[in-house]
């Protein structure tokens, strides 16, 4: 391995041991913790969002899969009886499922049409949430989603998952689980066929690939990590509202945007670091609540302005500060003026 | 059997009849040349080959194949390989990342394995690289192997758009325009790589181009549109003094001649 692959992996590592040593560093401020927990949910969303950008699309329609997985995971549990770890996977292969139904139109369009047709279809699986009342309580919103309750852990004993202590230990480790599957289909050679539609999708075709079959690969599996982000979350909240200000409305696609952009659009890591500090900071000044969006907003453009690959993307771009300011030190010396005598 | 047949392919756009009941036959092994003058309908011909646009009525047999509503990609696999009129590659990749990104059809492909293997797995295959290089070596950039392919000049990205096509072993490629934009260094080595690759690789081609002399150089047929319509086919020679070619080309006929 080189040498940056072994800084990488540390830094994995060193992240994977913090987020686990958390709850007793945390063991004091439990309410610490239901932010970190809610966090690494949000992350995977991001994350999901990022995975669309691989294809060159901007997804605002991650919310919708996320709906679909929240509701499906408290139908399945509440209605159906099904326990909590086949209910997460369900509900989210069910996500995964409508995302291949509508697969086909969307990945025909390109660029805003994409963006549009997804923010709307999104809008529309919360308009079903809301006014389906007999299934997901509507406008009252779905009370009393179960946790994983009561299970038992080898050497642990029995852990009552349900407190959200403990229910952060699961919301981590599958999201965990969830980002190294993203990080592998990153490495895969998928990723390849991926970054040739990105780059040119007339000439992908061209050389034989499946353009819409890859597409659609990929579009499935975000709305998977998207849908199992909804279940997480549903067993986290243990209610669900389908209102326009819930975490399901359009403006949440906005601030998912915001997270990925902020934290690096480019860097796998981008949405957790983007997520991580704007929700921190959103925690930090929840005094001044009603300046939030503004704060938010404030961060948002001043990353765009002054560091477009985002916060992860800081080293890059001061080592490309340093070389442009490198080159014009020795340009104003000697490049310039002798291209001006040389025309004159 | 002919290798491409295409019967009174038309396409439509809105009312405008950009290719019009055109009948194109290729033979295994030949060059043809396409010409045409500007907007004749010749890169809309080449897009109803190799698919990136369907016909609005006609047929197109490709190796006894009714491609017709093929998918771009499922031609691809029959040995159809395109060559853009614009630069077509992929950006963010280095010269050699394309070559591999057009040898897809020549790696152990499908999502299966795509989802299984890592790129870097592929990207190390000897067998897939040699390919890769012989290409390379064959259209002269094997000294910029690593470059970005969008920092090449003009001449050698039209050089790796041929190594791209032909990375996946087609059996017809289609070049649209290969040598506009070059140098008469540029072009006399374009003519000579599309001479070797028909030569010792056996690859049909159906080029499309503006300059007449090239042409002459390069096919033994040619067909010539005109207004979406076939004007006349027959060797090169014949086509460029046919009255009505020059007719059609009036205001340039000056370089036909
Ligand atoms: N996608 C499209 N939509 C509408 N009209 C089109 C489209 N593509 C081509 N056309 C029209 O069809 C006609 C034929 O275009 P085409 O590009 O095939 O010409 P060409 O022979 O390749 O010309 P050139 O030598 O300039 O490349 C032109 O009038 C063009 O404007
Ligand atoms: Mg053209």
């Amino acid at each position: 391995m080189t040498k940056r692959g072994w800084t990488k992996l540390l830094l994995w590592v060193g992240l994977v041991v913090i987020a686990f040593a958390l709850p007793t560093i945390l063991r004091r401020d439990p309410y610490w913790l239901t932010v970190f927990c809610l966090l690494a949910i949000n992350t995977l969303l991001v994350s999901s969002l990022r995975s669309v950008t691989l294809i060159n699309e901007i997804s605002l329609g991650q919310v919708g899969f996320a709906v679909i997985g929240a509701y499906a995971h408290a139908a399945l549990m509440m209605k159906a009886h099904i326990p909590f770890w086949p209910s997460l996977i369900l509900s989210s292969l069910f996500s995964a499922l409508i995302a291949l139904a509508v697969a086909y139109p969307f990945l025909k369009v390109k660029g805003i049409y994409f963006s549009i047709l997804t923010l709307l279809t999104a809008e529309t699986f919360r308009l079903v949430a809301y006014y389906w009342t007999s299934m997901t309580g509507g406008s009252l919103g779905l009370t009393g989603v179960p946790g994983p309750g009561k299970q038992q852990v080898p050497f642990v004993g029995e852990v009552n998952f349900d407190r959200p202590a403990n229910y952060y230990y699961i919301a981590v480790g599958v999201v965990l689980v969830a980002l190294l599957i993203l990080y592998w289909l990153e490495r895969a050679y998928i990723s390849f066929q991926w970054r040739a539609i990105r780059d040119d999708n007339l000439l992908a075709g061209a050389v034989g690939i499946n353009v819409i079959g890859y597409k659609t690969i990929n579009f499935v599996i975000a709305a998977f990590m998207a849908g199992l982000s909804g279940a997480l979350f549903a067993s986290y909240q243990h209610n669900l509202s389908p209102d326009t200000t819930s975490r399901f409305g359009v403006s949440m696609s906005i601030y998912l945007l915001v997270y990925m952009v902020v934290g690096g659009k480019d860097y796998f890591v981008g949405p957790l670091m983007g997520t991580t500090v704007l929700m921190l900071i959103a925690e930090a000044t929840r005094s001044s609540q009603q300046y939030q969006p503004m704060i938010t907003g404030a961060i948002a453009i001043l990353v765009i302005l002054f560091l477009p690959m985002g916060l992860v993307g800081i080293p890059k771009q001061v080592r490309s500060w340093r070389r442009v300011k490198r080159l014009r030190a020795a340009g104003v010396d000697g490049v310039n003026p002798a291209g001006k005598e040389g025309k004159a | 059997m002919s290798l491409l047949e295409a019967s009174q392919v038309c396409k439509n756009f809105g009312g405008l009849a950009a290719v019009n009941k055109v009948d194109l036959v290729v033979e295994e092994g030949e060059i043809v040349g396409l010409i045409g003058p500007n907007g004749a309908g010749k890169s809309t011909l080449l897009n109803l080959i190799d698919g990136t646009l369907r016909v609005s009525s006609g047929r197109i047999v490709f190796r006894g194949h009714d491609i017709t509503r093929y998918s771009p990609h499922r031609r691809a696999r029959l040995g159809i390989a395109r060559v853009f009129q614009k630069n077509a590659l992929f950006r963010s990749m280095t010269v050699l990342e394309n070559v591999l990104a057009g040898s897809y059809l020549r790696t152990d492909h499908g999502p299966l394995a795509a989802l299984t293997r890592t790129l870097d797995k592929v990207r190390k295959d000897p067998g897939l690289l040699d390919r890769c290089h012989e290409l390379l070596e064959l259209v002269g950039l094997t000294d910029r192997t690593h470059e970005l392919c969008v920092n090449l000049p003009h001449g050698s990205q039209r050089e790796l758009c041929v190594a791209v096509a032909l990375a996946s072993n087609p059996t017809l490629l289609l070049l649209d325009e290969p040598l506009t934009g070059m140098n008469a260094e540029e072009t006399a080595s374009m003519i000579r790589i599309i001479k070797e690759i028909n030569r010792t690789r056996g690859t049909t081609v159906l080029v499309v181009e503006h300059n007449v002399r090239a042409v002459l150089g390069l096919c033994a047929r040619a067909v010539v549109l005109n207004y979406g319509q076939k004007l006349v086919e027959g060797s090169p020679r014949e086509c460029v003094t046919d009255p009505a070619v020059i007719e059609a080309y009036l205001g340039t006929d000056a370089d036909v001649a």
